[in-house]
């Protein structure tokens, strides 16, 4: 074994040092001859002899040098280093193909690789601690969340989780010493939390028990972020005095880096979980976590929260067994098994681009015939032949996966980026659920690469030396050219038939995703400025009705403020998604919002039919809808005021009941032109069920330019109506705009990327496919031309058999599109979308065939018999 | 007219080299050759080249190692020469030889009645 580990380090070193090693070997059997020769004239036999026989006697210098250097180095890796710059130079030499294939793989590597990465983020992922698997959350279903009643309760009775632990998330105003001011998210967390986590501050100390009792001077600890940006990373802080929402907090300690439990956090305050000490809260929702006692699993820690139930306070009849235990990293994200899936399915995604990659070597591969066949002659074996081809294809697809590395670090950082800068997502996005290249990942990108190699070098490969094998000698000396079989003939068939079929559908999906960014919404959204108001935990709507009525009263009175609005969700907010509605009997999708008075008349919307909404509509209760014009473009059956409208039952609820009718009583004209929607909007008070709307939104219309202090003034005016009123996300409502169409203008500009690489790519593989299929034909024609057949009839004669495959293509092609049109699209793609696609792949085709038929006539009928 | 020297066994030329080697102290490459042509008096045919092949394979194994010196004639050689884990090579492919000849000779010349 010894031997064998020294052969190995041997052979390294002699790969390394094969140059100086070769030229010692030279020397040395230099010296070998001339000692020999020396010996056999010292033994009487002539000069000349004695050379010619100490030659003999050695053997061939040659050979022998050559195995010597094989027995030294690795020759394989010196035969796979040859292939990958024999790869490069081919790459070099098919540019076209390589740019164009190289960017398809990449795009469909990156694609697969960001996907993994995402599920790779949001799946087996362990808390960052010590037995962080063992750390658990109580959830309850389809009742009430849990509340602090509960939490004591379980505090006092379970035995199978240790240091049960609850928090809650608020936002409050952080002001330093230093004066700077801002909103921070804060866990209002018990001590446990700190004892679960068993993480040490960077300095000072965690929250302790007695800092929860009533009365205790109040602390907070504050993140690593938070220390670096407001602290300016001073370690004086600890015994400072900061304020949130205008009380006086001790800051006692600093957490390390990369430390936000529970979820992501920037500080922590302790929980004064004694309800009778907060009576405002004693019904707000806590997240409860805790550690599994030792030799406790999640089963059993179950069936004692099943025996144990609920606060006496909280028990409805159906709660028992509804009480759930589930590991603490995975209770904020379940993915479907199927999740798994996905990666091996965009795997998939590699196989158009592989194809047509494939058609191309394939292609490629035939007029290398002559040189694979001397290869083979002179003792290259098949499947060296095939794997310095798979190689070639390997130096691309490693080219693409790199390329595609790079675009997933692109996305990676760009989420990470989105993630960061966006405070409510922040707080979605447990601190641990980093998206990161892992090893994983690169194992994963580096078994597309190969796999797209096998795919679009591997097969071609294989069929063209095949041809070979069984013709070897021959093949030199053969000057009938091969064809390409009718497999490549229907694949370009195929191919045409796949991007007409495609293409309209991608182009208009593109221009539907990247328009409203270049044509804007159609109405002055930069005039409009929205913040979202709040009650903190509050439960009452009657109260948060009051405190938002009072709120904008006083900001209608406002420096600049010509108008202010609520609403539940801002004007083509995507928030409120899209809902099924039964108009009598006829589905449609719509968005709704609750709309306050003033909400038409901020925007300047125009009514075309029927009413707005009266004094009377706001009473809760009052079955009223107002819907818009596209609304009312798309009901069949004419005039829609007076028609009844429901909800169909949500998808994902489970229920199966529709909701209670509404009755339309007007018709508006469109606020955005631009982005159109099926619209309807119910008067705002109806929406305010207990519980259902703790936040809503402010629209204020301020013209041109925003007043500048507004941000603050609106702070002002809400910390006098209520100082629990939060008000937050302060921005324009071209903002807003912006920020949900950066997603659907990156959609927009990946579909219309990959719309353009299909385009490139078919028109490439049909061009290479066709001209290489006339070129085959070169003496044929030749022959024919001989017997005097006219040369437009053997123009004829080229375009209509080497265009029949396109055409064939385009009208399986065209049926496909109206197919996917009717089934999709809603038969939205415009005959002129369709019209050019199909123009564009004629043009190919007919470019494709138009070179070679130019030639076939020019062929010389003497020359072209004399290549036979 | 036949050539009625023997080629040398598949795998014995290892053990040919390490033992010139250790009787002969430091040898360069034809001086391994000629020992062991001498010795073989002729009737082994010896292609000197794969000397040189079984010489780099001793030296990666480290049972042999290599340094340049100066010839008889002053000439610059290679000298090769045996290592302390090439000598114990050297007895156990000696000892498995003899047991492999030994078994030959006895299945070649029987003993009658055994």
């Amino acid at each position: 074994m010894r031997a064998f580990f020294h052969t190995i380090i041997a052979r390294l070193g002699g790969f390394l040092r094969s140059r100086s090693l070769d030229s010692e070997f030279t020397q040395e059997l230099e010296a070998h001859l001339a000692m020999a020769v020396e010996d056999k004239i010292r033994r009487g036999i002539t000069p000349e002899e004695a050379r010619r026989a100490a030659r003999v006697e050695l053997g061939g210098v040659a050979q022998l040098r050559q195995a010597a250097h094989a027995a030294r180095g690795l020759p394989w890796l010196e035969s796979f280093g040859l292939d990958v710059r024999l790869g490069l130079r081919m790459l070099r030499r098919s540019w076209g193909l390589t740019l164009i294939g190289g960017l398809a793989m990449a795009f469909a590597i990156g694609v697969g690789a960001t996907a993994f990465t995402v599920l790779d983020t949001f799946e087996g992922n362990r808390l960052p601690f010590d037995e962080g698997d063992r750390l658990v959350r109580l959830v309850i279903y389809r009742d009430r969340g849990i509340n602090v009643r509960d939490f004591e309760w379980w505090r006092k009775e379970l035995r199978s989780v240790r240091d049960l632990g609850a928090f809650w998330t608020v936002e409050r105003s952080l002001v330093t010493g230093n004066g700077s001011d801002g909103r921070v998210s804060v866990a209002e967390m018990t001590a446990s939390g700190f004892r679960l986590a068993r993480v040490q501050p960077l300095f000072g100390r965690t929250l302790l028990e007695e800092d929860e009792r009533g009365g205790a001077t109040p602390v907070v600890v504050i993140g690593h972020g938070l220390w670096q940006s407001r602290f300016s990373a001073d370690r004086a802080v600890v015994g400072q005095t900061v304020q949130l929402d205008g009380v006086d907090h001790v800051v006692i300690g600093v957490m390390p880096q990369d430390f936000g439990f529970p979820v992501n956090h920037q500080a922590w305050i302790p929980l004064r979980a004694n309800p009778l000490s907060n009576a405002r809260r004693e019904n707000a929702d806590v997240m409860v976590f805790g550690r599994l006692a030792p030799g406790v699993t999640i089963e059993s820690a179950e069936a004692e929260l099943a025996a144990i139930g609920r606060a006496r306070e909280n028990l409805s009849t159906d709660d028992k067994g509804l009480i759930r235990v589930r590991a603490y990293a995975d209770s904020f994200v379940a993915l479907p098994w199927w999740f798994d899936a996905i990666p091996l399915l965009l795997a998939l995604l590699l196989v158009p681009p592989c194809a047509n990659i494939a058609i191309l070597i394939y292609a490629r591969n035939i007029s290398r015939q002559e040189e694979f066949a001397a290869r083979y002659v002179l003792g290259a074996s098949r499947i060296r032949i095939v794997g310095q081809l798979l190689i070639e294809a390997l130096v691309l697809a490693g080219a693409a996966a790199g390329m595609g590395l790079a675009l997933t670090y692109q996305f990676v950082e760009t989420v990470q980026r989105f993630v960061d800068q966006q405070p409510d997502l922040r707080l979605n996005v447990p601190y641990w659920m980093k998206p990161n290249i892992s090893l994983e990942t690169v194992l994963y990108i580096a078994g597309l690469a190969a796999f797209a190699a096998m795919v679009a070098g591997g097969v071609p490969a294989i069929r063209a030396t095949g041809r070979m094998r069984q013709s070897g000698f021959h093949s030199l000396g053969d000057h009938t050219s091969p064809r390409l079989g009718i497999t490549w003939t229907v694949l370009v068939a195929i191919q045409v038939a796949l991007s007409i079929a495609v293409l309209p559908a991608a182009a208009q999906a593109s221009w539907h995703l990247i328009r409203l960014n270049i044509l804007g919404p159609g109405y002055p959204s930069k005039e409009y400025v929205t913040a979202e108001i709040g009650l903190d935990a509050e439960r009452s709507p009657a109260r948060f009705n009051q405190l938002q009525t009072e709120l904008v009263r006083q900001v209608r009175t406002a420096r600049g403020v010509s108008g202010a609005s609520v609403s539940a969700f801002l004007h083509d907010e995507e928030g409120g998604g899209t809902i099924q509605m039964d108009v009598d009997g006829q589905q449609l999708g719509v968005r709704p919002n609750h709309v306050d008075e003033a909400f038409f008349g901020l925007f300047g919307a125009s009514l075309l039919a029927g009413r707005t909404f009266e004094n009377a509509d706001f009473s809760p209760g009052r079955p009223v809808v107002i819907v818009n014009r596209t609304f009312a473009d798309e009901l069949s059956g004419g005039n829609p005021l007076g028609r009844r409208m429901r909800y169909l039952s949500y998808q994902g609820e489970g229920s199966s009941e529709s909701g209670p009718w509404y009755e339309i009583v007007g018709v508006l004209d469109e606020i955005s032109p631009n982005a159109t929607r099926l619209r309807i909007y119910h008067p705002l008070a109806s929406a305010l069920a207990p519980g259902e709307v703790d936040a809503v939104r402010l629209t204020l219309r301020v013209g041109p330019a925003i007043p500048s202090g507004l941000a603050g003034q609106l702070m002002g005016i809400a910390r006098a109506v209520d100082p629990n009123l939060q008000v937050k996300r302060f921005r324009t409502l071209y903002d807003v705009d912006q920020e949900d169409l950066r997603v659907f203008t990156t959609l927009g500009l990946a579909f219309g990327m990959v719309a353009l690489v299909v385009v490139l790519f078919s028109a490439a593989g049909i061009h290479t496919l066709v001209a290489f299929a006339v070129a085959q034909r070169h003496r044929e024609i030749g022959i024919r031309s001989a017997l005097g057949a006219a040369p437009s009839r053997l123009v004829a004669d080229v375009f209509r058999r080497h265009l029949s495959p396109v055409l064939g293509g385009i009208i399986v092609g065209a049926l496909l599109a109206w197919r996917i049109d009717v089934s999709f699209a809603n038969d939205n793609i415009s005959v002129t979308v369709f019209s050019a696609s199909a123009a564009f792949m004629i043009a190919i085709g007919l470019l494709a065939v138009a070179g070679p038929a130019q030639r076939a006539v020019r062929i010389n009928p003497t020359e072209a018999l004399r290549e036979g | 007219m036949t050539d009625d020297r023997s080629s040398i066994l598949q795998g014995t030329l290892d053990l040919m080299v390490l033992k010139t080697l250790e009787q002969m102290g430091p040898l360069h490459g034809y001086g391994i050759a000629r020992r062991i042509e001498q010795i073989g008096r002729n009737a082994l045919i010896v292609n000197q080249g794969t000397i040189y092949l079984c010489l780099v394979r001793l030296v990666q194994k480290k049972w042999i190692t290599a340094r340049w010196g100066a010839s008889d004639n002053n000439r610059k050689a290679k000298y090769y020469s045996i290592t302390k884990a090439g000598r114990a090579q050297l007895k156990i492919e000696t000892e498995n030889w003899e047991r492999v000849s030994s078994v030959i000779d006895r299945v070649l010349n029987p003993v009658p009645g055994s």
